[in-house]
């Protein structure tokens, strides 16, 4: 080790610029060193450089419509009458809102639960054993999910849950529907809740954990329970990641289109209640685009509503990101 | 010397297989300061946190043995682990301000068990006192902790201990992370505390034990070498490894 070092260091071994051989080769080093950065640094542009791309083209392809409807009557209006040159997203946009509203209402009280577990309780064994489970949830293709909701969340919701809870709360909005069949809102967000369950958990208990041990150690030092170390300290410290991690799972949701479509029902409608047919942007652009293409502008009202989602999912982590960085600066 | 706070009895702790603290005996008096010395990784540290019962939050540690305090074993099955770190405190050796106030940073411990909340000021107040704070933060009791100096979030920690009235308060190198004058605050502190508290302080720094120490504790690759006054153990010890350490010429 230390003849290395001296090799190193010695003035006298170092001919670098006398010997032409070692010159050529020194050049050779520089010239794959600053290939290798600006190599890096192309991609990383190309990277950065696709969402303006892909929303410029939406954006060129959705013209013909914006350019002859008015804004707010696209957005705002439920008419969705292709033939008649009628169309209104609203009922699309609705339908994604309820979804992913009921999706996040489902996924996240258990899955914050299941980080906190992980990260503050669970003995290395099994966290040894539960995070690969949970890694592999989210490697389940989406259509897998869409199978599984059509085969059991379906009936379930259309034979048990449906029935019970209009039997009992039958009389609150909500509850009320005319649609029997399970295909629904409650069926799409419990599919996508599963989905969205390994992403919140993962990110979630990666941030706890990021939280010193020096923390958590002054609160039980004070004869501070196990809970309340956690609740008043970990994820006090903590509740930037947990938000994170709350609107990383919601972008997923409001993305998801294969799973989603399959259980949802795809009726172009506002959903009233939790049992009604949905129809989110997503299954709309995937059922439709490449068919009824001789419908005059459907094909730009299409990409149009891509575009909104696009807005959708762009705004909330805009959002999220700023609600972060507030966090994070008051603590 | 007055009444044994602490009674060490044949404490080993392992962690995984390695044997950390091997069959340790030890009387820590009450009142006064005691001070854990002896070269990095001899396992003081090991045993201060096996005092509060701190060693269990690190997975793989395993202890044996007894730590009686007022005579009760704190490891007997079926102990209160919060009411027993409620009696003795820590101070780590940097300070971790929790995510919170000043003001709630004290308040937590009484808030936590549930103590009078009416006088939650005064408490704030008088240990922000005892801890040498209060005249520099009462104009901003409100504000994050964590906007404070390193040395006053040490104090601030120390202050914070105090609010659940422990018995003892052990001290973990509380002077590591800080400079001097911070540092010869927190020792102006400590000495004040001990008239009425059980202090255990570790440190591996030779003149601090000699200037804040009552009693010395000199402990060598996991084993406790030798305990005593420190004016017995400073200028007559009986060990020929304490010697050689104090001389300088080990550890």
């Amino acid at each position: 080790m230390r003849r290395i070092a001296a090799k190193l260091f010695n003035p006298k071994s170092d001919r670098a610029g006398s010997d032409p051989r070692r010159s050529r080769r020194w050049w050779k080093r520089v010239a794959l060193d600053k290939s290798a950065h600006y190599t890096m640094r192309l991609l990383t542009m190309a990277t950065v450089g696709l969402v303006p791309l892909i929303a410029g083209a939406l954006l060129w392809r959705a013209w013909p419509i914006l350019a002859t409807h008015r804004l707010t009557s696209l957005l705002f209006s439920q008419a969705w009458h292709p033939l008649r040159g009628e169309f209104g997203f609203l009922p699309f946009i609705m339908g994604t809102l309820w979804v992913t509203t009921v999706a996040m209402l489902l996924a996240v009280p258990p899955s914050l639960l299941t980080a906190i577990y992980l990260a503050e309780y669970a003995p290395v064994r099994v966290q040894r054993l539960a995070n690969p489970v949970i890694d592999l949830l989210a490697g389940i293709p989406s259509v897998v999910y869409g199978v599984w909701g059509v085969l059991v969340i379906v009936p379930l919701v259309g034979n048990q849950i449906l029935p019970f809870v209009s039997r009992h709360l039958g009389a609150l909005a909500l509850f009320r529907t005319d649609n029997p069949t399970g295909f629904g809102v409650l069926a799409g967000g419990a599919v996508l809740a599963v989905m969205i369950f390994p992403l919140i958990i993962a990110v979630a208990q990666d941030l706890i954990r990021a939280v010193p041990q020096g923390l958590r150690e002054a609160s039980l030092s004070l004869g501070a329970t196990r809970w309340q170390t956690v609740k008043h300290v970990v994820l006090r410290r903590a509740r930037a990641g947990v938000v994170a991690a709350v609107v990383l799972g919601c972008s997923r949701a409001l993305g998801e289109t294969m799973a989603v479509l399959m259980v949802v029902g795809n009726v172009p409608q506002i959903p009233r209640s939790i049992f009604d047919a949905a129809y989110p942007l997503p299954a709309l652009i995937a059922n439709n685009y490449g068919e009824m293409m001789s419908v005059p502008l459907y094909d730009a009202a299409l990409l149009g509503s891509a575009l909104v989602l696009l807005l959708v999912v762009l705004g909330f982590n805009v959002a999220s990101r700023l609600a972060v960085m507030r966090l994070v600066g008051t603590n | 010397m007055e009444a044994t706070q602490i009674r060490i009895q044949d404490l080993n702790v392992w962690y995984g297989s390695q044997h950390i603290l091997r069959n340790i005996n030890a009387a820590i008096p009450a009142r006064g300061i005691t001070a854990i010395i002896g070269p990095s990784g001899c396992g003081k540290t090991t045993l201060l946190r096996s005092i509060n019962r701190l060693l269990e939050e690190t997975e793989g540690m395993r202890v044996s043995g007894q730590v009686l305090l007022g005579g009760v074993d704190i490891y007997r099955p079926g102990a209160d682990v919060t009411a027993v770190r409620t009696r003795i405190g820590l101070l780590a050796p940097k300070p971790f301000p929790l995510p919170m106030s000043i003001y709630e940073n004290v308040a937590y411990g009484p808030r936590i068990h549930g103590w009078h909340s009416g006088h939650l000021y005064e408490i704030v107040q008088r240990n922000l006192e005892a801890a040498g704070l209060w005249d520099e933060v009462k104009d901003r009791l409100r504000t994050p902790a964590s906007r404070l100096s390193t040395g006053q979030q040490q104090r601030l920690c120390l202050a914070r201990a105090l609010a659940v009235e422990p018995q003892v308060l052990l001290c973990d190198e509380p002077t590591s992370a800080l400079d001097p004058i911070s540092a010869q605050g927190v020792e102006s502190q400590l000495q004040r505390l001990k008239q009425d508290h059980t202090v255990v302080v570790v440190t591996h720094i030779l003149r601090q034990a000699r200037r804040l120490a009552d009693n010395v504790m000199f402990m060598w690759l996991g084993e406790l070498v030798e305990e005593g006054t420190a004016v017995q153990l400073f200028t007559s010890p009986n060990d020929p490894r304490t010697k050689a350490y104090l001389a300088g010429s080990i550890g």
